[in-house]
């Protein structure tokens, strides 16, 4: 609705006004009419803002003071304009209200500019696919999960979206990862020890999208970091975390190190009650009862020592004062000196003092970040009035965020997120120029390729004193080792990865002898099974149209997948499978050996070994002159996480898989009977480091896993109609590198899918039992000679 | 009816108006007219606010006389020493070229733009709404423009003194650099009190103290910022030989603080600025600078402009010493003791510290 029409009608006499109307420049004539109108022109804009309102009356008492101050600045930063947005916010709930169906509705609807929210990353993931659909704005103000943000990415990282439509205002946790880990490292460099030296590191995270990003990462940065990894483990409930950190005290007992400062335990937690329960539990491990007052002697001592024992590093967003309040003085004193970590806003732009003085209490995080959704979508809105076109208004809008938030020439130099400074950016704006702006929470700056993440954020390091909640300092990164700092962080370089080639192949100068050549095999495995396994067959399927290409016939690939998933109910092309959007349907011509289904990895030992079975009448013929390549996609588990070192198998329980120890057996056996020249070993699963170390001196092998030992593989190409990621990283760099370079050395490789398989680190072992890889190359194995 | 029209004259003469046929269109009103509040904007060094601290200090004073006078606030935090000098040049370019009657008042927080403001403030000549307040510099500017200078001597002083009289206390004093007067001051304040305690002191006595200081920054203007793992590897050489730190170094004071109050170093620090409420931390010597800089926008609110140069400090309460409540701080035994638990120092022997503080800060800075 504009506003603008509302013009008052007075008649006046020519007697009256003349005289006047001729000072100020008007001629005035009898008769004629005067007509009052305003100077402005306001543009009424809605706002779908879906946040936890119903969480409790705090945070619905902070979500709307903090809505209602944005709204009054933005209302009084535009009075010197002629062109204004009035902001209307629609609210929705997004603990109630089914956000797959408000999505459906948001999307269409022609009123609804854009969507501010949800914050969480379940809700985001449950709203933002239909929005998708029509490209509206989502501006996400804290979700953080990897998988979620990266699920609607744009750009070259594997992903197929094309255009924009959610905003992602805070950092994935990935970074969240860093900040935790390297602060660490540099604490552990302080006090002169070698972080490679220092106690194995420990993380508990919550089994859910939010903790997922730490479980995936966490490994990955401390890797990075130089930091050895003990314990990375996904807790469902508190009952749950209360037992794993006890076992892992109990464990930590065990050690040398026992008491010293170097141990660094990270613990995701999500709530104030999960801090307390682990700090009695810390109490009660220490044989001191919660619940008895201290003595008072002893009291600041003990205070100090019991957080300090074994320090843990907490993730833990949104702690609020009147949490803590709410407790009493007895529970919180529990809690002193406890500290932690959350995203915060950038102290430099005064929002955190500013809220202070005038609510008397710290900001939260999602209120920092509200604050600065509001603030974009205002500004976007701004700019799509100023500048009119005749595209569609979701694509304006998206296009409208992309250019106010890429750099510019001019810099307002400081925040915009006060009245007068918000109106010196929109002032500007009305007279054609954009200027830099840095938001309530700092710089808001999305990645140059995929868009959809921000690239800068700012983490308050909190401490609980005297029952108040500190902030005591100030963390960010900027992206030190990602490929640059203009990236998402889930394009995360691996930082040496030249030296980590060497490191792990140093035989450079040593020649190896194998006989001639006479013929190449390739067996290649799904591990899983299911419609959400789906980039595990495309994985596999990828390599197998590969080989066909480059000469392989059918009798010299043993294929094992999962028959039912092409046919499965959920695929909008049965019996396709693509790994990319509109790529090559690479089911089609395969050759179906075995239904994996039909067998067990006892079954898989007997297809390498060349025992033909009721099971396996299909095997590798034995030939000591033949070249054999494995190749396995599915999922994997880790003596730590699962119980067991192992390529999964199907739905199977931990332990019933291919083994690290079976598979280092079967491959020696079929050393010791001549059943290859050479064997190539390519791992896709998480943790598969753990699978390939077994194979270490076994003449005649090399084997390449996806990540390391504490490590998940990562998928790409989130297909949302599918429901389900379309391949994974390693496999699609390894297809591509060596379908553009086929005569490619086995260094290059490595480095090729090093550089490019981000999330994890990819391990290569037994160089110095297979040959050069300065100088020999894969062809051997996947080009028919 | 009358004034009705007397207003609309106003109106029309202010306010230009079209003409379209037989209809002439005015401005409404009515319309909501944007505020005249006045306006104080606040440029900081770069990258200072969330220092916990000064800037932060001065940061919640501005806001809450805003609050309180109803005035407009920006306040800057460039990120770079340049883009400050950017910014300065753009508000002093706009309060040159002001043609309304808004009042404007230019908060200049430390003497690292001193150049650019000496140089410039003759330009706000033109405009009688705008004055500028310039902190932290003993010379007043020639020309438009107040300066607030808050003497840390006094404080200093007291706080050398209490250490002095503490029992075998070896402390460091840890200054930014050589060449920025208000770390010098405090430094030569807390040094003159220091000595001056150790003259009631035995021989004995004596020889059981040290004092000594460090700077961070040796050659040239710069400490006042100290990264983590500098700032522990610091702590780890400095606390071999002292077991009281003394840091005026600015935002590096409140990474030392922070270090010492999270982890087991086996060193206590004196908290700068601001109360430092720390187990480590004896006692704290504080700065008010929120409340000086609040006092001189309600003088230019109220009486229409601030004094030309203010030296405010101890004696006037915008500097002083706090003791921790938490902290027993136990002093040398006196002469003729009797009591069968160590001394401690009391709030008679603070008051009397304190007295002489005022006295010899007011012979400083005289």
């Amino acid at each position: 609705m504009n506003i603008d029409s509302r013009f008052v009608k007075v008649r006046l006499t020519v007697f009256v006004m003349l005289p006047l109307l001729l000072l100020s420049g008007c001629k005035g004539e009898e008769d004629d009419t005067i007509e009052f109108r305003q100077s402005r022109r306001w543009v009424e804009k809605t706002i779908a803002l879906v946040a936890p309102t119903s969480a409790d009356a705090a945070t619905k008492t902070r979500f709307e003071r903090t809505a209602a101050w944005f709204l009054d600045n933005l209302h009084q930063s535009q009075l010197h304009d002629t062109l204004c947005i009035d902001l209307k916010l629609e609210w929705h709930d997004e603990l109630t209200e089914d956000l797959a169906q408000l999505g459906e509705e948001l999307a269409t609807r022609e009123d609804v500019l854009a969507v501010v929210g949800p914050f969480g990353n379940d809700a985001v993931a449950q709203l933002a696919p239909a929005c998708q659909k029509t490209h509206k704005p989502v501006i996400a103000p804290t979700a953080t999960s990897e998988d979620v943000i990266r699920r609607f990415a744009v750009g070259t990282a594997g992903v197929a979206n094309k255009e924009p439509f959610l905003w992602a205002l805070t950092e994935t946790d990935i970074t969240f990862c860093e900040v935790l880990m390297s602060m660490y490292a540099a604490y552990i460099r302080s006090i002169g020890e070698d972080p490679r030296n220092s106690t194995p590191a420990a993380m508990f995270s919550p089994n859910d999208s939010y903790g997922r990003t730490f479980y995936d990462w966490g490994p990955y940065q401390a890797e990075e970091m130089g930091i050895p990894f003990s314990h990375n483990e996904l807790y469902t409930d508190d009952a749950d975390l209360h037992s794993r950190l006890k076992a892992y005290y109990d464990e930590l007992s065990q050690l040398p190190v026992f008491g010293s400062f170097s141990i660094g335990t990270f613990c995701i937690i999500e709530s104030l009650q999960q801090l307390l329960d682990i700090a009695r539990l810390r109490m009660e491990w220490w044989d001191m009862d919660p619940d008895v007052p201290r003595d008072e002697s002893s009291r600041e001592l003990d205070r100090q020592m019991l957080e300090f024992w074994g320090r843990t590093y907490f993730a833990f967003s949104n702690l609020r004062q009147e949490d803590l309040d709410a407790l009493g003085p007895e529970k919180v004193d529990v809690l002193y000196y406890y500290q932690g970590f959350s995203p915060y806003a950038d102290p430099t732009t005064g929002f955190e003092l500013s809220y202070e003085v005038k609510f008397g209490d710290k900001p939260t995080f999602a209120e920092c970040k509200l604050y600065d959704a509001l603030m974009l979508a205002a500004f976007a809105a701004s700019y799509v009035e100023h500048n009119p076109s005749a595209a569609e208004l979701n694509t304006r809008f998206n296009d409208a965020i992309i250019k106010i938030t890429t750099p510019q020439e001019r810099q307002l130099s400081g925040a915009a997120w006060n009245t007068t400074s918000m109106e010196l950016y929109l002032n500007a704006m009305e007279r054609g120029q954009l200027m830099d702006f840095k938001g309530a929470s700092g710089d808001i700056r999305f990645d140059s390729e995929t868009f959809t993440s921000s690239i800068h954020t700012t983490y308050v390091h909190w401490q609980i004193k005297n029952g108040r909640l500190t902030h005591q300092n100030y963390l960010s990164s900027d992206g030190s080792r990602r490929i640059a700092p203009a990236l998402a962080a889930w394009n995360w370089l691996v930082q040496n990865p030249e030296e980590d080639f060497a490191s792990e192949a140093d035989n450079k100068d040593v020649t190896f002898t194998y006989p001639a050549l006479t013929a190449q095999y390739a067996v290649l495995v799904q591990g899983s099974n299911g419609w959400n396994n789906y980039r595990h067959q495309a994985d596999v399927l990828n390599v197998y149209q590969m080989l066909k290409k480059n000469g392989f016939d059918d009798d010299h690939i043993i294929l094992v997948i999962d028959k039912a998933l092409a046919s499965d109910s959920k695929n909008p092309e049965p019996g396709i499978i693509r790994a990319e959007d509109g790529g090559q349907d690479l089911k089609a011509g395969s050759s179906l050996d075995y239904d994996n289904a039909d067998l067990s990895p006892a079954d898989i030992s007997n297809i390498l070994l060349g025992v033909k079975t009721d099971k396996t009448p299909v095997v590798l013929p034995k030939d000591a002159g033949q070249n054999v390549l494995l190749f396995w996609s599915g999922h994997g588990h880790n003596r730590v996480a699962n119980g067991a070192d192992e390529l999964a198998w199907r739905n199977e329980e931990a332990g019933q898989g291919m083994t690290a120890d079976l598979l280092g057996q079967t491959i020696s056996q079929m050393q010791q009977q001549g059943i290859y020249r050479k064997m190539l070993v390519l791992t896709e699963p998480c943790f598969s480091e753990t699978v390939i170390t077994p194979l270490v001196g076994i003449p005649g092998v090399l084997a390449m896993s996806s990540a390391g030992r504490y490590e998940q593989s990562f998928a790409d190409n989130w297909n949302s109609t599918l429901g389900v990621w379309r391949c994974d990283r390693f496999s699609r760099n390894l297809v591509v590198h060596l379908t553009a370079f086929p005569t490619t050395t086995y260094r290059d490789l490595y480095l090729y899918c090093a550089q490019r398989t981000l999330g994890s680190h990819v391990h290569i072992v037994n160089s110095a039992n297979f040959g050069n890889l300065y100088t020999s190359g894969p062809q051997e194995f996947f080009q028919k000679q | 009816m009358k004034k009705y029209f007397v207003w609309l004259a106003a109106a029309l003469l202010a306010a230009a108006c079209t003409k379209d046929g037989d209809t002439i269109y005015l401005p409404d009103p009515n319309e909501e007219k944007a505020s005249t509040a006045p306006l104080v904007t606040v440029v900081y060094d770069a990258n200072a606010l969330g220092d916990h601290s000064y800037n932060d200090l001065i940061y919640e004073g501005v806001e809450r006389v805003a609050q309180e006078l109803g005035l407009r606030t920006i306040q800057q935090s460039p990120s770079t020493y340049e883009e400050g000098l950017q910014y300065l040049e753009l508000m002093f370019s706009q309060m040159e070229a002001a043609q309304d009657s808004v009042r404007r008042l230019f908060v200049v927080t430390s003497p690292g733009y001193d150049e650019f403001i000496r140089k410039n403030n003759h330009r706000l000549e033109s405009n009688p709404n705008a004055d500028l307040l310039y902190l932290e510099t003993r010379t007043p500017l020639e020309g438009k423009g107040s300066t607030l200078f808050l003497s840390y001597y006094g404080a200093m002083y007291e706080g050398g003194r209490i250490l002095s009289a503490l029992e075998e206390a070896h402390g460091l004093l840890i200054g930014a650099n050589h060449q920025t007067p208000a770390v010098t001051d405090a430094m030569q304040g807390f040094t003159d009190g220091y000595e001056a305690g150790l003259k009631l002191l035995t021989e004995h006595q004596i020889s059981l103290c040290h004092l000594s200081s460090t700077y961070l920054d040796e050659t040239g203007a710069e400490g006042f910022s100290v990264s983590d793992t500098v700032a522990m590897r610091l702590l780890r050489q400095w606390l071999k030989d002292t077991d009281l730190l003394i840091p005026v170094c600015g935002g590096a004071s409140k990474t030392f603080l922070r270090l010492i109050g999270s982890s087991f170093w086996g060193g206590n620090i004196i908290g700068i600025d601001v109360f430092h409420d720390s187990y480590y931390s004896p006692y704290s010597i504080v700065k008010h600078i929120d409340r000086a800089v609040a006092q001189s926008i309600r003088q230019w609110i109220n009486d229409g402009a601030m004094p030309k140069h203010q030296l405010l400090g101890i004696k006037e309460g915008y500097t002083e010493v706090i003791l921790n409540p938490i902290c027993d701080l136990h002093i040398w035994i006196p002469e003729g003791y009797t009591g069968t638990t160590a001394p401690r120092l009391t709030l008679e022997m603070k008051q009397e510290m304190h007295e002489e503080a005022v006295r010899k800060e007011e012979e400083y800075e005289h």
